[in-house]
């Protein structure tokens, strides 16, 4: 193993597992003894960490494709699924890809854990014939009282009947330590879309951001600590204005 | 032949990120993935069974992205954020300002460092792999790497104690 010259040789090469098993417990030592080295090795790591989530993974059916059409030599683009391309996103982390080192679940940026879970419960729920919502749309009253004093905050049900989408009802949702909820529609055809709500430790306002992963679209957007994700199986476009509504109501 | 083509398969999704540090734009990453494979499916034999798949095929990518893409990703100026404003930037949801900086010092990188760095932050490449596929020493590539996350965390450069050149 090659000697290292400097500190910042030993914290990149602690960061990508480059270390003998010496080399780390001397360096482990070490950082019990440094804060000021904790701290930066931390620092490092969160860039390390933004750094790895800027770069899209692509799903492995879109590899697949990739993969076949250079082995079959047909034209340079034959399939171009660039929707299904960041599905794999979600995972990230947890599928090899990524930097290498940096694989702590709990040093997930808090929305990708956000857009699992409402995507997680869109699954889930949407696609219950039944039970797909707790509290009914002829009990709105009710379900916004409820989930206003729950949420703590005002939870007006949008209405998207102009959009060809009809309010189903909703349910209270844990996420990590705290409630969300979700408000499921339909349309005619029975597609189904659900608002997912919950509160964040960050505050932040961002405009809306688009993620489209296999069949479904994500759009989502934050107004102080409230996170607010809709998806639905509808295009970008479709959803686009449906997004604006309800973030009218909810402001 | 099973096992090039098994191995070829683990490798995509590095290979396609690595692509994507390099082009900066999925359309680009694609194709260069896509070229990398058909150029590593007609030097097949000259790869050894014993020596792993993975380095070899970034070294591929690299050369087609040297031989064929660089001109035009120069081109094109493509900045590296604007890929991810609206589709798939969540890391940067909460903290766009500081990400738009860390990529902008990553794009003011010297060149030799910021391939050490890519080839192991995103092709997933040991520090010995990388420095096979550049072709330095391994001490090298482990300086290029320390000062490439230096100058990310815009800390001042590293000093190297000691008698080794860096470069």
């Amino acid at each position: 193993m090659t000697d290292f010259k400097n500190i910042e040789e030993r914290i990149s090469a602690y960061l990508d597992g480059e270390m003998t098993a010496d080399q780390r417990i001397t360096f482990e030592d070490d950082l019990e003894r440094d804060s000021a080295l904790a701290t930066r090795l931390s620092k490092w790591e969160a860039t390390d960490l933004m750094l790895g989530g800027s770069i899209p993974a692509p799903d492995t059916d879109h590899l697949d494709d990739l993969f076949k059409a250079a082995q079959s030599h047909q034209s340079p683009w034959p399939i171009r699924r660039v929707a299904a391309m960041a599905a794999g996103f979600l995972l990230g982390g947890a599928g090899g890809y990524g930097l290498h080192f940096a694989q702590a679940p709990q040093s997930q940026p808090e929305v990708i854990i956000v857009t699992a879970s409402a995507t997680a419960a869109h699954r889930m729920f949407s696609a219950e014939v039944r039970h797909a919502v707790e509290v009914s749309a002829d009990e709105t009253d009710h379900l916004q009282t409820w989930l206003t004093k729950r949420m703590g905050r005002e939870m007006k049900v949008p209405v998207l009947d102009a959009y060809g989408l009809k309010f189903i009802g909703g349910r209270m949702l844990p996420f990590e330590d705290r409630a969300a909820a979700q408000y499921m529609y339909e349309t005619s055809d029975g597609e189904r879309l659900t608002l997912f709500m919950t509160r964040s430790e960050n505050e932040a306002k961002t405009s809306l951001r688009y993620l489209e992963e296999d069949d479904l679209t994500t759009a989502r957007w934050q107004d102080g600590p409230w996170v607010f994700i809709l998806t639905s199986p509808l295009e970008r476009d479709a959803l686009t204005p449906i997004a604006a509504e309800v973030q009218d109501t909810l402001i | 032949m099973a096992k090039f083509e098994y191995q070829l398969k683990e490798a995509m999704p590095h290979l396609w990120r690595y692509a994507f540090s390099l082009t900066r734009e999925r359309h680009s990453s694609d194709d260069l993935v896509q070229d990398s494979i058909e150029r590593a499916l007609r030097k097949r034999h000259l790869w050894k069974p014993a020596q792993p798949l993975r380095p070899w095929l970034m070294k591929i990518q690299l050369n087609v992205f040297r031989d064929k893409y660089r001109a035009r990703v120069r081109l094109n100026e493509v900045p590296f954020v604007a890929e991810h404003a609206g589709s798939v930037s969540d890391a940067a949801w909460q903290d766009r300002s500081e990400l738009n900086s860390v990529l902008s010092r990553m794009r003011e990188l010297p060149e030799t460092q910021l391939q050490a760095l890519q080839l192991v932050a995103f092709a997933g490449l040991s520090y010995a792999e990388a420095a096979e596929v550049l072709d330095v020493p391994l001490g090298t590539i482990m300086s290029r790497i320390a000062r490439a996350r230096a100058r990310l965390n815009d800390e001042p450069t590293p000093v190297a104690h000691g008698i080794r050149s860096v470069t």
